[in-house]
């Protein structure tokens, strides 16, 4: 069964998140710019992963975190991957609006970083990339190929997983109501931009194993879901957020 | 450290420490011997930091109760619910009259498990902090302790001055395993709990308790250990054994801690030597000569010299003339171990990394905000561990010398076999080396 090799300090996961902090935004969302609420959800996840490693007061090294954050260039916002305990002691990021989108370039950093690391990862998790974009790309050309490559790589527990949370209203005909009881997207489900098609090709499959660390914390995703989460309310990046890092823990059972 | 009772009798109380650890560990009770082990998982080592396994237990003449308790990972402050459980159960399991049945007791113990709260809750809601955590883990940690600390366990009592001697046995959860010798046969008492099965210091119990209860004779050993072990099955000495050779090379993944008490023999507990090891102990070691042990040293179950509670007629004497049986021999009462030791200061509190130096400046970073103001007013001061009497400690920490009396003992009694003690007499001969050099007093090695 894929995707059941538990984050340990030993086989810890690796996460890489890119970020579009392009001039858009710097526009609101549910009363605060969309960079803030990035910013929070990001902070929020590593709280979530601090919890999910710590032992009494000791926070185990169960995560590697990577950060891109990227407008028309590229930036590394860690200074390299860095532990979920060394992520504890620098603090998350908050993040400002740059310029233009260049999608493209973030996926190829992602791409090269797991280049260098895929061989040293053949005990741990599948990696996972979490994308975060507001818009299309508009500059760099189209991520999708590399996306696919990256989709193609793989570790004895499973494929390089990709997510992408698309903060807008425009991916979905129907608002998302309600987040816990969303059932997610689906090869089925009707999307409303061009770019939403895109980055749901761009998107993996939820595994089982996460969908059940997602419904301990109260949302019930349907099987077949893709790492796909459009909406344009806070809740949703939040959800986003939560699932990259949903990694198993503990021993699965098969 | 021992207490006077009003009844006049004396109760002696072990807490083994969290915070380092203890190799498995022979400590002779009036009724038999209790072997203990702790082992600290790699990243509590590493981060020099309290496991959170806890092991306590407290005996008489005739009495023992002891817990192993393990604190769930994830919850808050696992090592502080095992140590609150831990030193709750084994005061209630004292003062309890046999249970009716096992179903009577799983009640009994879950009503307590939900009275420890009355206390707990508070202790656990007033805990502090060290201040100097960052504060993301602060905040992870709050969270956590708004849903609470929570521990796992295996209890036990044994009652062997009743009119029919009995046992009861109770665990919860999926990592704790309760074991027995019974009839000559080893075995866990099963079924292993659920993972969702805890007690939460503030809230209580969490599923239903398991339990055994019934009587002690026959029985030759009751153990409880925690999932650390990494064992499949109930360990018998051969495993204990190869356990702490391996782990001498590769710590354990998590947390683990056993405690064992052997008030017979058992070749089912004893274990089987694999062939090579059959071959090799055919040319006794400098050890085994001074033991003065055949290539099998445990008697069996019908040849051993009884210690069975249930049967008053047998006394260690009576199994013979250790003349007449090469390599069984007799426990020596007339050399008695002091086990009161000076008082020493033990610090369980884990040590701090300091802060690196600020993350790079980058075009894209506004700045760093860990959302939660550096000092925060509600955050008492220093980290409070619960207070562990250091006489508690230091009465167990025997000399090496006393531990491999301890060891011989044991083995020559048939409460444990050759090939664990001489690993673990082989340890402690190294260490005493270490401390003396080549001055080994004559009759230790």
């Amino acid at each position: 069964m894929p995707y059941t090799v538990p984050a340990t300090s030993k086989t810890p996961a690796l996460i890489i998140y890119l970020l579009d902090v392009s001039g858009s935004m710097g526009e609101p969302l549910g009363g605060k710019p969309k960079i803030e609420v990035v910013s929070d959800a990001l902070h929020q996840v590593a709280v979530r992963m601090v919890q999910r490693s710590t032992k009494g007061t000791t926070v185990a090294p169960r995560y590697r975190v990577a950060m891109f954050a990227y407008s028309s260039q590229v930036t590394d916002l860690l200074g390299g991957i860095k532990t979920v305990s060394e992520l504890a002691q620098m603090g998350v990021p908050r993040l400002q609006p740059m310029d233009a989108t260049d999608t493209a370039s973030a996926f190829r950093e992602a791409e090269n970083l797991l280049n260098q690391e895929i061989g040293n990862l053949q005990d741990s998790p599948a990696p996972l990339v979490c994308h975060m974009t507001d818009g299309e790309y508009n500059s760099g050309g189209d991520p999708e190929p590399i996306a696919k490559r990256i989709m193609q790589m793989a570790v004895p527990d499973g494929n390089v997983l990709i997510e992408n949370i698309f903060v807008t209203d425009k991916a979905t005909s129907a608002p998302i109501s309600d987040p816990k009881n969303w059932d997610g997207i689906t090869d089925e489900t009707p999307l409303a931009s061009p770019y939403a098609e895109t980055l749901m090709r761009m998107s993996s499959e939820v595994p089982p194993t996460y969908a059940s660390v997602m419904a301990e914390m109260g949302y019930r995703l349907s099987p077949g879901a893709r790492m796909l989460f459009p909406g344009n309310t806070p809740e949703i990046v939040e959800l986003g957020f939560a699932m990259s890092g949903a990694t198993p823990v503990s021993p699965v059972s098969p | 450290m021992a207490t006077n009772r009003p009844d006049g009798t004396v109760l002696k109380r072990h807490v083994v420490p969290q915070d380092k650890e203890t190799v498995l560990t022979t400590h002779q009770t009036p009724f038999g011997t209790a072997l203990y082990l702790y082992a600290r998982s790699a990243d509590s080592v590493a981060a020099e930091t309290v496991g959170q396994d806890y092991i306590t237990f407290q005996y008489n003449n005739s009495n023992l109760s002891f817990a192993v308790c393990d604190g769930v990972g994830q919850s808050f402050m696992g090592d502080l619910a095992a140590r609150l459980l831990g030193d709750a159960l084994i005061d209630w399991l004292w003062e309890i009259e046999r249970p009716e049945s096992d179903e009577a007791f799983s009640e009994q113990v879950g009503e307590a498990l939900d009275d420890f709260t009355k206390d707990t809750a508070e202790q656990v809601a007033e805990f502090a902090l060290p201040p100097e955590l960052p504060p993301i883990v602060k905040q992870a940690l709050e969270m956590q302790r708004d849903y609470g600390s929570e521990a796992m366990f295996v209890a036990a009592r044994v009652c062997l001055d009743a009119a029919v001697p009995w046992i009861a046995i109770c665990w919860l959860g999926d990592a704790p395993v309760a074991a027995i010798d019974i009839d000559g046969r080893l075995m866990d008492l099963g079924p292993k709990g659920g993972t969702a099965e805890r007690w939460n210091a503030t809230t209580g119990a969490k599923g239903t308790v398991h339990t055994w209860v019934g009587d002690a004779k026959h029985v030759a050993r009751v153990a409880g250990y925690t999932d650390g072990l990494g064992v499949e099955k109930v360990p018998t000495d051969e495993d204990l054994a190869k356990m702490m050779q391996n782990w001498l090379t590769s710590p354990p993944i998590d947390d683990a801690a056993l405690f064992d008490i052997r008030v017979s023999p058992s070749p089912e507990t004893v274990g089987d030597s694999d062939p090579a090891e059959e071959s090799r102990v055919i040319e006794p070691s400098p050890i085994e000569s001074v033991l003065m042990l055949p290539s099998r040293a445990s008697p069996s179950r019908e040849d051993a010299p009884s210690k069975d509670p249930a049967r008053p007629e047998d006394t260690p004497g009576d199994a013979g003339d250790s003349s007449t049986q090469p390599g069984v021999r007799l426990p020596d009462d007339t050399r008695p171990i002091d086990m009161n030791q000076l008082p020493k200061q033990v610090d369980p509190v884990a040590q701090m990394d300091p802060l690196p130096p600020p993350p790079p400046n980058s075009p894209a970073v506004a700045g760093w905000s860990p959302l939660f103001p550096a000092a925060d007013p509600l955050i008492p001061e220093p980290a409070e561990m619960p207070e562990i009497d250091p006489r508690v400690l230091e009465e167990m920490k025997l000399s090496t010398q006393q531990q491999i009396q301890l060891w011989r003992q044991a083995v020559l009694e048939g409460l444990t076999n050759a090939r664990l003690a001489m690993v673990m007499i082989e340890r402690l001969l190294d260490e005493l080396e270490n401390q003396l050099g080549d001055d080994i007093p004559d009759g230790t090695a």
